[in-house]
């Protein structure tokens, strides 16, 4: 049995306007436990996890919990779904050995087209506002 | 005549909707201790709280609809109109019913969904700071 999960911190590409959405949209969302959300170019970032400076890459999307456990990319996105009330289930169902190389796959095209979708994003923020 | 009806209905109505609150309470108690990790208290709490709502309703229903347009002047009128009245209230009573279920079987599925693992195992496990 694992040491239960007391919060999380999600490490994100600040630069990225598709990572920033994603993070705006977590933090509207209820949790099973505190999620904390930290810039990966900030200096906060490498001062509490200095064991990741060099996986501090673009578009990389980590989430270490209270245990120490890091889930990189694809699984850091579906652990962050874990960490939701409504969206556990889902993430148990694109989490199972069935699905998750598809969900892998489309985790992955996604961030490769992150910037592209940013640009959209920011296309449709500026007509907005 | 009318007024044998309405009496027939007021008795049957109540039968049927106490009848399905009392298997409702009993059956239903085991997903809400389950839903709620063996707190028993809580459960009969919510259980008594979901059944009381479960009465209102119906009997508030059963109330509303009690006024007939025309009055049967006939046995045959009367079982008609019976039987029509009665036909509704038994349907929002199934309607009330699979609507408890509904949430007896969401509140379950929440209380359980907090003990299931992360669906992935972690790629790296970081020192334990000094």
């Amino acid at each position: 049995m694992k040491t239960k999960i007391i919060n999380i911190t999600v490490l994100y590409d600040g630069q990225c306007e598709f990572c920033r959405q994603c993070v705006k949209w977590l933090k509207g969302q209820n949790s099973f436990f505190p999620i904390k959300f930290l810039a990966s170019q900030t200096g906060q970032a490498r001062e509490q996890f200095p064991e990741l400076i060099n996986e501090f890459k673009a578009g990389r999307f980590i989430v270490v919990t209270s245990n120490r456990e890091v889930y990189f990319d694809s699984k850091g996105k579906l652990f962050c779904l874990y960490s939701l009330i409504d969206y556990r289930n889902l993430s148990l169902i694109l989490g199972s050995p069935k699905f998750f190389k598809y969900t892998n796959t489309a985790f992955n095209y996604i961030a490769e087209k992150r910037y592209n979708i940013s640009s959209v994003l920011l296309y449709l923020n500026r007509i907005a506002k | 005549m009318l007024v044998v009806t309405y009496l027939i209905y007021i008795v049957v109505s109540l039968g049927v909707t106490i009848w399905v609150a009392r298997t409702l309470q009993q059956h239903g108690r085991a997903f809400l201790v389950n839903a709620f990790k063996d707190n028993e208290g809580l459960a009969d709490s919510v259980n008594h709280l979901l059944v009381v709502g479960f009465y209102l309703i119906n009997l508030g229903y059963v109330c509303i609809t009690l006024k007939a347009k025309n009055s049967p002047v006939t046995v045959a009128d009367a079982i008609e109109l019976l039987s029509s009245k009665i036909g509704i209230i038994l349907l929002v009573l199934g309607g009330m019913h699979f609507f408890n279920i509904y949430v007896f079987n969401r509140l379950r599925r929440s209380g359980l969904l907090e003990m299931f693992e992360p669906p992935v195992e972690p790629d790296q496990v970081l020192p334990n700071k000094i």
